[in-house]
């Protein structure tokens, strides 16, 4: 019997998937068992599209295309909570077991804080993520550090502070992340900051930080995070999976690696907002940037956070139709309804037609909501600050004070 | 449930970027990000976003039709490929034949098969037939260059290419942009060197004076204007007296292909009145007045309006294709969807019609023709970073035509006071790509129909309002549209869009001219 709370090594109990999955296979058992004992109707993951470097998501309705589902694609840098609300009704009419790193956790907790998904549809998956690489950023990478063909490499990972690729001969190739992120290479700029690397939010979280010894690369640590997932993988044991009780190293190992992770994380924090700036000097500096926005609707569209049929940036009262430039409103409208819940999940960044950093200004707003309010977006079901805005007192209160602000948010220093 | 996405390049602009179709039971539902492609990175402007919208839309011709009396009525195919047997009696000057130059080189080469060898006509042209041919290194690689001169409005006619300017830009570059108003381009510029209007070549060699450093670019986004080769030759002798490189971008999605494809004819000669009969694949040239036209189109435009026989074609999203972007990749289109009952590709269209005229130009697949016009490619081999063309000289041929000719600067008068100026839109394409965007209602939501900026001290001396709807007229015609004021133009100068949307068309005012004069009255809605 397992239960929330418990930590176990896990690995695929059929030969081949142990053989050929990630770490022992186990995700890969626990999702076909999930799908074969009916528990879910599809499982929805993330496969190999034209080639390594691109990761399409793929919805798997019988068990035996499970295989299909790759190994951890670091440069899957796609988010797969929007696709369940946008074309599997928001896991409304199906059950779906879906794997999720730290950012679709996160973005799936404020989508079911807005009812566009069903969590209690769902079993979530989580895998521990050190981060992702932009295919393309990828492979210019590994051409130009590296020194190696892109289309040579058979897979990559991130492991111990490197990123490592093989290639099909055979050849390990690592460098330190540090190095490469100094240079302006490696993981996207959000994921630097990214302070959620065991997705604990999901039923289960699941990597290869603290397998060591005759396990190492063999299992899968698992951490049971719900009642739902100690569920599936009771059920799972002894027919998908086995199991094993990891040693109080292991468990130590996993901490150091984590901890690891999230100091690096504050590090990159602090560089990246410092670059902004405060107050009114880093209010020009998004008015800068943002000034050659093309209205091309990528942060909108991709944001986990945006989901009103009637935007509010489509109401020509507020900005003009057509209008290209965009005026600056069309940000604010943005900063305003999206920075108390921004998961960080750097959506809006990757997918800016014209690189602003959208998600890094983003961030750096709900750092500082979350500083004022003590609201951290996409850990759990509580509401967002806006939420707790009783409106016809906020607006004696903005009345009475002549304010025209519910949140300072470009206030000097901290 | 079938769930999958289909990575295709986008139907809309030159710069060839990819998005992947979302296809679910076997419709195309949305659009994701490709962040695969080497060229956009996951990254689209909003018509490449938006593009899954024309697909499915309830305006696609599902139905072959045929002129009777006074209007189109429906047909069969055998009927419809009987009407077309009428063209078989024109063939050299009488003929003229236009593909769009958004149509896949699957479509242009068998079209180019079909002028040659069926109406034995050398009448084929398409709008990206301007005489520019220049382009040299990546669009990446601009990210690279510490100079860049930036020709016309690049963020609204190739919004990915410009997002490369913006990077050089941050990396440190100069920018020097040349635009006949404080476009979105302009305000990226560190130089801006504001042309008048029809006087964008004097404007170029200006430019020269600022230009400096190792990697120096000149980048022109190309029109569907005559005026496009004057620009074009330019800033090609720019580029030259600098050292640097020459990118002409084409305006539609493969204007490359179409040159490759023989498409060399200029494009005045559509507009020339010589021709008697047309053929057009994909193209809206506007009401056409031929003895007999036939065309093959997704929608039904202003030009199928006017023909005796019209074949219902598959979209993008339903064939398998190539095209090539404004830097020579070639970029597969792949199939996402099956096209309704009775609607094909184009390529399978004309050698139907071929069939019937006698000739034999026909291709198991679209594969097929791609390796007969590329026998060292194949699908397989382009699949994932499509396949670089290697470079060549730039060239750029003047038309003199009599049309081209008389293309120059504005001679505003008491009656025409005004210089008109035109470019592109970011929202539509010309010709047959804004039937395309007019099919997709979040960018008709934007605009949906024409409009002016002008200067805000013109419109407060008409007493014209920003809801106001106006009348544009030239000595050729006029159109209605909305207004746009701003401080981003002068006075005395007015934008309409290179583009035909909501029935009024920058064909009617301009007769292809780059900058003509115009006046504006207040008009009722
Ligand atoms: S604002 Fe950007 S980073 Fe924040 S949740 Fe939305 S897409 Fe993600
Ligand atoms: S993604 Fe970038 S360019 Fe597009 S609308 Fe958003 S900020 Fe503007
Ligand atoms: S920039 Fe051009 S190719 Fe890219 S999405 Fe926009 S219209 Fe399509």
């Amino acid at each position: 019997m397992a239960a929330k709370g418990d930590m176990l090594w896990a690995w695929a109990k059929d030969g081949n998937m142990l053989d050929n999955g990630e770490c022992g296979g186990a995700v890969t058992a626990l999702l076909k068992f999930a799908l074969e004992s009916g528990a879910v109707d599809a499982v929805l993951a993330v496969k190999k599209g034209v080639d390594l470097y691109d990761a399409q998501p793929v919805l798997i309705t019988k068990p035996e295309d499970i295989a299909q589902c790759a190994g951890s694609l670091h440069c899957g840098t796609l988010l797969i909570p929007k696709i369940i609300k946008k074309y599997f009704d928001g896991a409304n009419r199906m059950k779906i077991a879906v794997t999720m790193k730290g950012c679709d956790a996160k973005a799936l907790y404020e989508l079911a804080k807005r009812n566009q998904v069903n969590l209690d549809n769902l079993i979530t998956i989580g895998l521990n993520c050190g981060g992702s690489v932009s295919p393309i950023e990828a492979r210019i990478m590994i051409q130009e550090k590296f020194g190696l063909n892109p289309d040579d490499i058979v897979k990559e990972e991130i492991d111990k502070g490197q990123f490592i690729v093989i290639t099909k001969s055979g050849e390990h190739k690592g460098i330190k992340i540090d190095e490469l992120e100094e240079e302006g290479y490696g993981r996207r700029l959000n994921c630097q900051r990214c302070k959620t690397k065991i997705p604990r939010q999901c039923d289960l979280a699941c990597g290869n930080w603290g397998v060591i010894g005759d396990k190492a690369g063999k299992a899968t640590f698992v951490e049971v995070c719900s009642d739902k997932g100690a569920d599936l993988v009771t059920k799972a044991t002894g027919k998908a999976i086995e199991t094993e009780v990891p040693s109080p190293a292991a468990l130590s190992i996993r901490g150091k690696v984590e901890g690891a992770m999230l100091k690096l994380g504050d590090k990159c924090r602090n560089a990246q907002f410092e670059k902004l700036g405060d107050g009114k000097k880093r209010l020009d500096y998004i008015m800068e940037q943002t000034s050659r926005c093309i209205k091309c609707y990528q942060c909108i569209e991709n944001c986990p956070i945006c989901y009103c049929v009637e935007c509010s940036t489509k109401k020509p009262h507020l900005v003009d139709s057509g209008a290209v430039n965009p005026p600056f409103m069309f940000h604010l409208i943005r900063y305003s309804h999206v920075a108390d819940s921004c998961v960080n999940c750097g959506q809006c960044q990757e997918l800016c037609a014209m690189d602003i950093p959208n998600a890094l200004f983003m961030h750096a707003l709900q750092m500082e909501m979350q500083e004022m309010f003590g609201h951290e977006p996409g850990v759990n079901m509580e509401l967002p600050v806006l939420a707790y805005v009783e409106e016809s007192a906020e607006r004696k209160r903005l009345s009475d004070t002549g304010s025209d602000q519910i949140f300072n948010i470009f206030s000097e220093g901290a | 449930m079938e769930f999958k996405y289909v990575p295709t390049v986008c139907p809309f602009c030159g710069t060839g970027c990819s998005f992947n179709l979302v296809i679910k039971e076997g419709r195309v539902v949305g659009t994701a990000p490709f962040r695969r492609s080497p060229v956009s990175e996951g990254k689209t402007c909003q018509k490449g976003h938006f593009a899954y919208e024309l697909v499915n839309s309830p305006a696609r011709l599902t139905k072959p039709m045929i002129k009777k009396g006074d209007g189109l009525v429906e047909a069969s195919w055998d009927e419809a490929i009987a009407a077309v047997a009428k063209l078989g009696s024109y063939s050299g000057d009488d003929v003229c034949v236009v593909a769009s130059a958004g149509a896949t080189n699957e479509d242009l080469f068998t079209v180019k098969k079909f002028a040659d060898e069926v109406l034995k006509t050398k009448n084929f042209t398409t709008p990206a037939s301007t005489g520019i041919d220049a382009s040299a290194g990546t669009i990446a690689g601009l990210a690279k260059a510490d100079c860049i001169v930036a020709i016309g409005n690049i963020v609204e006619s190739h919004p990915l290419v410009a997002r490369r300017i913006a990077n050089a830009k941050d990396n440190g570059a100069k920018v020097i942009v040349v635009d006949t108003f404080r476009s979105p381009t302009a305000k990226m510029a560190t130089e801006f060197v504001k042309a008048v209007p029809g006087s964008e070549a004097a404007a170029i060699a200006e430019a020269g004076a600022f230009v400096e450093g190792k990697a120096v670019a000149v980048v022109y986004g190309i029109g569907v204007t005559f005026a496009e080769s004057k620009i074009a030759a330019a800033a090609k002798a720019l580029a030259e007296s600098k050292n640097a490189a020459f990118c002409a971008l084409p305006a539609q999605a493969n204007g490359c292909g179409a040159i490759l494809a023989g498409a060399v004819t200029p494009f005045c000669n559509a507009y020339s009145g010589k021709a008697k009969a047309f053929f057009v694949l994909g193209e809206d040239l506007g009401p056409l007045n031929a003895e007999f036209a036939v065309v093959i189109d997704s929608f039904l435009t202003s030009t199928a309006k006017t023909a005796d026989v019209v074949f219902p074609a598959a979209v993008f999203a339903e064939v398998d294709g190539t095209v090539i972007n404004a830097e020579r990749r070639i970029q597969l289109v792949r199939k996402a969807q099956e096209a309704a009952e009775g609607v094909k590709p184009g390529w399978m269209i004309v050698a139907e019609i071929a069939a019937k005229l006698g000739g034999n130009i026909a291709y198991d697949s679209a594969e097929a023709v791609f390796k007969a016009a590329y026998p060292e490619l194949s699908y397989d081999a382009i699949a994932k970073d499509g396949f670089l063309l290697p470079e060549k000289p730039a060239s750029v041929e003047i038309c003199d035509c009599d049309g081209c000719k008389c293309d120059g600067i504005a001679t505003v008068s008491d009656e025409y006071p005004f210089a008109l100026t035109t470019s592109a839109t970011i929202w539509h394409g010309y010709g047959g790509i804004a039937t395309l965007s007019a099919n997709c209602r979040s960018l008709m939501r934007e605009v949906s129909g024409m409009f002016v900026k002008m200067n805000d001290g013109d419109a407060k001396e008409l007493n014209i309002m920003p809801t106001d709807f106006v009348k544009v007229s030239t000595a050729n015609g006029s159109i209605v549209a909305s207004v746009q004021i701003t401080k981003d133009i002068d006075r005395g100068v007015i934008f309409v869009p290179t583009t035909g949307i909501g029935g009024g068309c920058i064909f009617i005012l301009t007769r292809g001219a780059k900058a003509i004069a115009a006046k504006i009255e207040k008009a009722e809605a």
